[in-house]
């Protein structure tokens, strides 16, 4: 994980934007994870799908 | 330890090797910090690998030579005595190595090409290129990576993209802030935001759900519609949002000419409008010369005409004087009625009533009478009609002085009028003078030009940023419709669900993007302000340092105008330095600063302040300064000399070929 003070902000930002939504939150830092890690180059769209399906399932919807 | 994914947050540089780089033959240059300050400083001549140094860390890190000189770029990268004693058909290998030092740990990033010599050739045949970090992982054991692994590893050191904020020609640094550079700074805090990332994301997002959306719509045509719809509004927004950045980015290339105009005009008066207002006082000149011109006619027709009468005054005068004794004497004739003695000699009847005969006595005799009347009555009338005119005469010639007077004075105020308009005239002409006024001309016209672009700009960006608003009101309505699609076609809650989740994390991530880009901004003028306040020596001069919205960078001075154009060299340098200070604060990317050539520009007395301002940041951050002799001048080796961890000099071999390092310390 980028251990920046910029990768802490977006963190930050991403829970003061999507408050009291834990799986949101889980999503949109999981797939900026793997961005950041793997660069995104590959088989992005698979990756997306199986995390939207995994976080969408704990989600409660729209708040 | 370095773990995968993780930004290095504090690095230097311990040492570069260079092998057959260019004139760097065998050459290693460590950089140990022995003092308290990590301040390194190397001085050579113009041509003497000063630059090359700087390519050779940008070709190890990166591949690329960005300050490759005219002269190099014809010439191989393969040190050429290298290449001159190296046998037909030989391996020679050129690499540059940097080793680094990062809480402890060290990395070492190595680049290396491989050659084949021919002699019948003046290039070598280049067969193998190889690039290679070398670390210590968590476990301790040394571990290295090759090629795209290695590549991202660098993006964690100094990200390519932000590199010329750590490794710069300092002539540049004066220039920094002058041109384009609005775009500059909010290219470098998209990078150090991470908002190419998470504008990478959204896209990607926005992709996926789409695909969901279609999914959904393959069991209604409604749906697929709204769809399609949706996506097109998508389109025609992110060609929006395109178009929006580039107006943005030609707006601020225009206000960076603009600025850079408005500085070289500075000090030179409007030529045009001199012009103007001189092409105005010579037309105002002329027209007052051809009054003052006709006033001296009208004083010369004056004296003509008076000079005639001043002559003839005394004979006048005597005549008037005559006729009026006369007439007061009473020795003018009356004048008599012709007409009785006319009525007489045509009627033959006399007053009396008696008869006058013709040819007789009496009528002769009232004949005579008649003649002798009509003379003496038409002197005297004369001699009384004369005395008018000569009193006349006599009176103008009386107001004669006055007149003169009047005429004079006024010729001497148009001549007076005529000097003040010839002196403005010959001061403007002296103020344009020693000005190339074409060349001003150009530049006040181009100035209109780029003032034009700018406003023209604004007005564009205004009218898309309305018609992305309304695009963005058109696809949340048409996300709604789809909703409302979706429940009523019974779509499976699922997919409906996955679409409204990824709906959901893509606005999360607009905001996100927008966020970061204003703390990042607010926070490098924070960081900037406070840095160049801290190291300024003018602490009274100015009173503000900001980013606009548009990101370009403003210095206040204390009085409330603008000032970044008009400051010296050496303080723009250093709000230039605060800024990359403030980047590297900011961005938690803290490498170390090499700086080409960092007082070139800058007075004598400005490089002690500088050098001063050098030794301050090298209590926090390694600095690596290339010289040229000229400019490590005494005031700022005084400083220097003092607290530098080391010094090297570069000089040449004899055949130029080569480059040998002398360390002074």
């Amino acid at each position: 994980m980028p251990t920046t003070n910029i990768a802490k902000q977006i963190y930050e930002t991403i829970r003061e934007r999507a408050p009291n939504d834990p799986p949101l939150q889980e999503f949109i830092s999981a797939i900026l994870k793997w961005e950041l890690d793997s660069k995104g180059t590959f088989q992005f769209k698979e990756n997306y799908r199986q995390r939207i399906r995994l976080y969408a399932s704990k989600w409660g919807g729209d708040k | 330890m370095l773990r995968s994914g993780e930004v290095i947050s504090k690095m230097r540089i311990e040492r570069i090797d260079l092998q057959n780089y260019r004139q760097f033959r065998n050459v290693s240059i460590n950089f140990d910090s022995s003092t308290k300050e990590d301040l390194h400083v190397i001085v050579a001549d113009n041509a003497t690998g000063k630059t090359n140094l700087l390519n050779a860390i940008n070709w190890c890190l990166y591949g690329d030579e960005p300050h490759l000189s005219k002269d190099s770029q014809q010439l191989p990268r393969l040190n050429l005595n290298s290449l001159l004693q190296a046998d037909e058909g030989t391996k020679v290998t050129v690499s540059v190595e940097v080793l680094t030092e990062t809480e402890g740990n060290r990395i070492t990033f190595k680049r290396s090409e491989d050659y084949v010599v021919h002699k019948d050739s003046n290039q070598p045949v280049l067969r193998d290129i190889d690039f290679t970090i070398t670390y210590i992982d968590e476990n301790k054991n040394a571990k290295w990576v090759t090629d795209e692994e290695a590549a991202a590893y660098v993006e964690r050191f100094v990200p390519r993209d932000i590199r010329e904020f750590f490794f710069f020609d300092g002539e540049r640094l004066d220039t920094y802030f002058k041109s384009a550079t609005g775009q500059q700074i909010s290219n470098a805090m998209f990078r150090i935001s991470q908002v190419d990332t998470l504008n990478r994301m959204s896209d990607r997002l926005e992709g996926v759900v789409n695909d969901l959306k279609r999914e959904a719509g393959k069991r209604s045509p409604q749906i697929e519609q709204l769809r399609d719809n949706i996506e097109g509004k998508e389109k025609n927004r992110k060609e929006v949002v395109k178009q929006i950045t580039e107006l943005n980015g030609q707006k601020e290339e225009a206000r960076g000419k603009i600025d850079e105009l408005n500085e070289r005009l500075r000090s030179i008066p409007d030529i045009e409008q001199l012009q103007t207002e001189q092409a105005q006082l010579n037309e105002t000149s002329k027209k007052k010369e051809q009054i003052r011109n006709d006033k001296i006619t009208e004083k010369q027709n004056m004296l003509f005409e008076f000079g005639i009468l001043l002559k003839l005054y005394p004979s006048l005068d005597k005549s008037s004087l005559v006729i009026q004794d006369k007439v007061a004497n009473k020795e003018i004739p009356q004048t008599y009625d012709t007409q009785l003695l006319d009525n007489i000699i045509s009627t033959h009847h006399c007053i009396c009533a008696r008869r006058v005969e013709e040819g007789s006595d009496a009528e002769r005799h009232i004949q005579k009478l008649r003649t002798d009347i009509t003379s003496s009555s038409i002197i005297a009338r004369e001699l009384l009609q004369m005395i008018g005119p000569i009193e006349q005469v006599k009176k103008k010639i009386s107001t004669f002085k006055s007149s003169l007077e009047l005429i004079t004075r006024e010729i001497q105020l148009y001549e007076e009028e005529l000097d003040g308009l010839n002196q403005k005239i010959q001061s403007i002409h002296s103020q344009i003078g020693g000005y190339n006024v074409e060349q001003i001309k150009q530049w006040y016209s181009e100035l209109k030009n780029y003032q034009n672009i700018h406003d023209f700009n604004i007005e564009r960006i205004t009218s898309l940023k309305f018609a992305r608003e309304k695009l963005d009101k058109e696809i949340t309505d048409l996300n709604q419709d789809l909703n409302k699609a979706l429940e009523k076609e019974a779509v499976s809650q699922k997919l409906r669900h996955q679409i409204n989740f990824g709906n959901k994390a893509y606005g999360v991530i607009g905001e996100v993007v927008q966020t970061m880009m204003d703390r990042v901004r607010n926070d490098i003028e924070k960081e900037t302000k406070n840095s160049f306040f801290n190291l300024i020596w003018k602490k009274e001069t100015f009173k503000d340092v900001y980013i606009d919205d548009n990101y370009a960078l403003h210095l206040m001075h204390s009085l409330g105008y603008e000032c970044l154009g008009s400051v010296s060299a050496s303080e723009r340098q250093l709000l230039a330095l605060s800024f990359v200070i403030a980047l590297h604060n900011v961005s938690g990317f803290d490498s170390p600063i090499l700086v080409d050539t960092p007082v070139a520009r800058v007075s004598n007395e400005q490089r002690e302040n500088l050098g001063k301002i050098f030794h301050q940041i090298s209590g926090n951050k390694q600095l690596i300064l290339l010289f040229l002799p000229t400019e490590y001048s005494v005031e700022i080796s005084n400083t220097l000399d003092t607290c530098a961890s080391s010094m090297r000099k570069l000089r040449l071999t004899e055949d130029e070929r080569e480059i040998q390092v002398e360390v002074l310390r």
